[in-house]
């Protein structure tokens, strides 16, 4: 953990060592024979007003992360510091039900998947609105408008709320469950690849959006997301997971210029560049093999099989999440300040 | 291990400078609808290149599945192609066959569709049958289509998993789809196009549901496999930086409309539509300064209900000449060797006069 200077920005949220864990449970009685490590300890803080990144290849944990921090999958163990409205603060790890209601309010979802968050069988008037009557914070005549400025606001006209979920494009979706989670004017959003079904021009649009409602409500983004080159757009830090950890931790131009972890420089490398002068095969840093099984994770360093860099020490010691030379800039590599990684900017 | 013949091998013969596999002219595509009458497809007339790869570029509800739909004669219910041609060249020289007349459900039709022309779908999850193993459904295709045995059918799904990068082929047969993971199951499908030796893959956004690390192992495969076995390739997707890596020509569609196309180079290079000019503009990249301000294309892309009339472009575009673009049709307007342009300020002035003329 980074020491905390007494000017450090106040913490929205603080995360530590959380651990979820997925046991796989055979036979009568059950017995538990293995278990899913999803998430495999994991600490970060956020600070207020800021964005961090969360990127990673699917079934490293980052959406197992938010979930957790939702409560929506209950965390195995460690802790999760919330610092409420009120200024009190909540470890939503261990929170009971009522105790979150409030907390639902002020902290927001936006999913990966459109088509599984709205319910098809109701009017996009209702799928925004219920979070409004529900809290109470508009009915009626009031509500229709507010769903309308709702619509508006992420690029669909007001008329779309007398239609079902069905009648709209995935991307078009996806507008809809951004305009639910804005609904309540919440603090801190977790957008789970809010942008990644957008339209090239939408999604323009919708991180400019994002950007101008920070900038105008003092929101908080937890930006979970693949697309590091809209990361790098959008976040101040930036975290890399690889099953079920944090590997790097960094301000976003660190991370970006000098990654200090060699699967954060294969990440970079594997983003297309919008040129067809530099076809991208032999920048390319390729990874043999598939993320590894968070239900069989390999000894020492989880990376090491796919690593161009693994020693022996690599196979057996656990890299733990240290800081570098870099201030502000974590790695859990053994050889993070002795390898030469490339940028994103090298890359190019 | 029985090897199957290819239908033919592009990739050694010479090709003369013009050598279309498809050749789409003037298409319509039509849906009626209870809410009325949408114009899904507007005049489009493109060429995929044999042997090459053709990139539709495009935002949801410019048509660019439909047209990947209709050469495969398959534009969903309520739609219908109601005029223009699709003209597919088997062999260089032998007549065309003609899609649009041929019965979607007939013999001839099921012949090219899976077996002639391959497709790989976004998800690949949709794709594959759940309840059914991936060897049943490779064994299905390749028997329907090269007419092999069950062994031999066999065999050759085995070497189409090994040729995608799935390790272990033989024993994998008898799993499930959903016992792989997003990369592997796509690579699967690909495989699973591939199966039929297809002259034409249509690749209909592969990758957009895939990790960058993963899109780039498919993009690479993809590239591997179109110089090893001369498949020609329609790329849909709407993500500029996929389409850089892999395009040789690119088209871009607004709306049921192409409204630019040409080869990739140079389309990136200096875009001349000012659709193609902002969507290059809207993406961050690495190079883009952070935090600041992405441009935009004004307003959203309009109702299909609601199409704007003259360039249906007019409404969004920041260099509109009133009075023209939304009163006339803009018509496609040469810029360069193989370039087209749908764009009234490229247009020669005294036709645009004719053609105002003519509507008053």
């Amino acid at each position: 953990m980074t020491a905390t200077a007494p000017n450090t920005p106040e913490r929205l949220l603080e995360v530590h060592d959380l651990k979820v864990h997925f046991p796989i449970r055979i036979g009568f009685p059950k017995r538990e024979v293995s278990r899913i490590r999803a998430v495999d300890g994991v600490s970060f803080h956020i600070n207020a007003g800021e964005t961090l990144g969360l990127v990673g290849e699917s079934g490293c944990g980052k959406s197992t992360t938010t979930r957790a921090l939702l409560r929506v999958t209950p965390p195995t163990d460690g802790r999760i510091d919330y610092r409420k409205p009120d200024g009190s603060h909540i470890d939503i790890a261990k929170a009971s039900e009522d105790d979150m209601v409030p907390v639902y309010r002020d902290m927001r979802a936006v999913f990966q998947d459109p088509q599984a968050s709205l319910n098809p069988r109701m009017r996009v008037i209702d799928i925004i609105g219920e979070v409004l009557l529900v809290n109470g914070l508009a009915s009626g005549p009031a509500l229709e408008a507010r769903v309308g400025e709702l619509l508006r606001k992420v690029g669909l006209p007001p008329e779309a709320m007398w239609r079902f979920p069905h009648a709209f494009s995935g991307g078009e979706r996806q507008r809809i469950s951004i305009a639910r989670a804005l609904a309540p004017n919440p603090r801190f959003v977790i957008a789970d690849e809010a942008v990644s079904a957008l339209d090239v021009s939408v999604r323009a649009q919708i991180i400019n959006l994002l950007q101008d409602l920070q900038a105008e409500l003092g929101l908080t983004y937890l930006f979970v997301s693949h697309d590091l080159s809209v990361v790098r757009h959008i976040c101040n830090r930036v975290a890399v997971m690889y099953v079920g950890r944090i590997v790097e931790i960094a301000d976003v131009e660190d991370i970006f210029a000098k990654p200090r972890h060699p699967y954060t420089e294969a990440l970079l490398s594997a983003v297309p560049v919008a040129d067809p002068t530099i076809k991208g095969r032999s920048r390319r840093i390729r990874l043999p093999g598939d993320v590894a099984d968070p239900g069989n994770v390999p000894p020492g360093c989880a990376f090491h099989p796919r690593c161009r860099f693994a020693t022996d020490r690599c196979k057996v010691e656990t890299p733990a999440l240290q800081p570098t030379a870099t201030p502000g800039h974590q790695a859990a590599c053994h050889y993070a300040d002795s390898l030469d990684l490339r940028g994103a900017f090298d890359i190019q | 291990m029985q090897s199957i013949p290819m239908h033919a091998d592009f990739s050694q013969t010479a090709r003369p400078a013009h050598d279309p596999l498809v050749e789409i002219e003037g298409l319509k595509v039509r849906f009626f609808t209870d809410d009325g009458v949408v114009e899904a497809l507007e005049d489009v007339s493109l060429t995929v290149p044999r042997g090459k790869t053709l990139c539709i570029v495009g935002e949801s509800g410019s048509g660019k599945s439909i047209t990947g739909r209709a050469l495969l004669n398959q534009v969903p219910s309520p739609g219908k192609v109601v005029g223009g041609s699709i003209r597919y060249f088997r062999e260089p020289d032998a007549a065309p066959v003609e899609i649009t007349t041929l019965d979607p459900r007939g013999r001839d039709m099921r012949a090219i569709r899976g077996g002639e022309i391959g497709l790989i779908s976004q998800e690949p999850m949709a794709a594959l049958s759940p309840v059914h193993t991936i060897g049943n459904q490779m064994r299905e295709a390749i028997q329907l289509h090269l007419k092999l045995g069950r062994k031999a059918a066999d065999a050759h799904a085995v070497e189409m998993l090994a040729k995608v990068g799935i390790p272990r082929p033989a024993e994998r047969l008898d799993r499930y789809s959903f016992e792989f993971s997003g990369g592997m199951r796509q690579r699967i499908c690909i495989a699973l196009a591939l199966a039929c030796s297809p002259r034409l893959l249509i690749a209909d956004e592969p990758t957009t549901a895939l990790d960058v690390t993963t899109q780039a192992n498919i993009i690479d495969l993809l590239l591997d496999l179109q110089s090893e076995l001369g498949v020609s390739v329609m790329f849909i997707t709407h993500d500029l930086g996929v389409v850089a890596e892999i395009a040789d020509e690119i088209a871009v569609m607004y709306l049921g409309r192409i409204v630019e196309q040409g080869d990739s180079v140079s389309i990136f290079k200096d875009p001349k539509h000012p659709y193609t000019r902002a969507l290059l503009r809207s993406i961050p990249t690495f190079a883009s300064t952070r935090g600041g301000r992405l441009e935009t294309i004004r307003g959203m892309v309009p109702s299909p209900f609601a199409r704007p009339t003259g360039c249906t472009f007019n409404p969004r575009c920041e260099e509109a000449i009133a009075g023209v673009c939304n009163r006339v049709v803009p018509w496609p307007v040469n810029v360069g060797p193989g370039r087209t342009v749908r764009c009234h300020l490229h247009a020669d002035r005294a036709e645009i006069d004719r053609a105002l003329e003519s509507q008053s």
